[in-house]
């Protein structure tokens, strides 16, 4: 997918929250490993993977926290938050709970959140369920008066998984506030290729 | 810091302190459990890991077992009890053998085991060599 030998341009933290149940843990491993478990058991605490992906020719390292939706896991909740440049707030389309308990999602993102530029972004998620209850336009809506990205997707059948993350890994990179302190200042790997160039003139 | 797994990730001491004041039910001293057993000091991480044991041994509450543990691997591993982790993990992964948080902290900490394994035996070459090497140096001086 990616060049693992280039070092990355930076290591993103992206936290994955919303209520139990919605496929918050479905939706990483969808994109981190490519599964599906349709009986995935219930988070405890956080998961915690590391993947790369390319970005307009950059690898950028993601280092992806699944939180469980539990209430009995809140307590670490500050600490989930700390140094994210991105979040992923998730309800389920056949849920209207889970819709409206975003706002509750939202205000945690608000007030743990340690950037104040933090990309935020919603996704429907179990969109290829016949028994849906939220509407795409609620769902944009919602995203639209809390000024978040919006993508509906399906764990399952993969549709607008990849997108997610890549819209919103897009978003962060462009909001360079929000990563480049991180960044070296200067980095040999940027200069023209050295090795493999052909063309070099001595 | 950068995280590369979930070995790294640490409670801060704050939120011990309000796990602390907090631990009067069941449910909050498993909570503060979870939290001593990400503290940066090893002896919070024995007193988190000796407060699940109690826990666990709470038959009626047979619901929190792979919660209580899940935390005992993780607590045992940031302890570098490596074999009781990895212990701990199969035991959940006979009951749960799709629970992905399991395998995956299972395979770093076989990963951690291996590698500091391998360092160990370096260490050991190292001093094989060196003591190999005194004892060359000592038939050359004889001689």
């Amino acid at each position: 997918m990616s060049d693992d030998s280039s070092s990355p341009l930076t290591t993103l933290k992206i936290l994955i929250t919303g209520e139990s149940g919605v496929g918050k843990s479905s939706l990483m491993l969808r994109f981190v490993d490519d599964v599906f478990d349709p009986e995935q058991a219930a988070t405890i605490g956080v998961d915690f993977r590391v993947t790369s992906m390319a970005i307009d020719g950059n690898r950028v390292k993601l280092a992806i926290w699944d939180t469980a939706g539990q209430e009995r896991f809140r307590t670490l909740t500050p600490n989930y938050y700390r140094g994210a440049q991105g979040v992923i707030c998730v309800y389920d389309v056949t849920s209207r709970s889970s819709f409206e308990k975003l706002n509750h999602w939202m205000m945690e993102v608000d007030t743990y959140c340690t950037s104040n530029n933090i990309i935020k972004m919603v996704v429907a998620n179990k969109i290829d369920m016949m028994n849906r209850v939220v509407s795409r336009e609620e769902g944009l809506k919602f995203a639209k008066r809390h000024r978040t990205l919006f993508i509906e997707a399906s764990a399952k059948t993969k549709e607008g998984v990849q997108c997610a993350f890549e819209e919103l890994i897009e978003k962060i990179i462009q909001t360079p506030d929000l990563w480049e302190n991180d960044r070296p200042a200067f980095r040999l790997g940027d200069t023209p290729d050295e090795n493999g160039g052909g063309m070099c003139g001595c | 810091m950068e995280h590369e797994s979930i070995l790294d990730f640490h409670t801060d001491a704050d939120d011990i302190t309000a796990a602390r004041a907090r631990s009067v039910t069941r449910e909050s001293q498993i909570g503060l459990a979870i939290a001593l057993v990400g503290s940066e000091n090893p002896s919070e991480i024995q007193e988190g890991i000796n407060i699940l044991e109690e826990a666990v041994k709470d038959t009626i509450h047979s619901e929190d077992s792979r919660v209580c543990v899940h935390y005992l691997a993780l607590g045992h591993a940031r302890l570098q009890n490596y074999d009781k982790s990895v212990h701990l993990l199969n035991a959940l992964l006979r009951t749960e053998p799709a629970n992905t948080q399991a395998t995956e902290l299972r395979r770093v900490v076989k990963g951690k085991m291996k590698k500091e394994g391998l360092v160990g035996l370096g260490l050991l070459g190292g001093a094989a060599a060196l003591v190999g090497g005194l004892v060359i140096a000592g038939f050359a001086l004889k001689k």
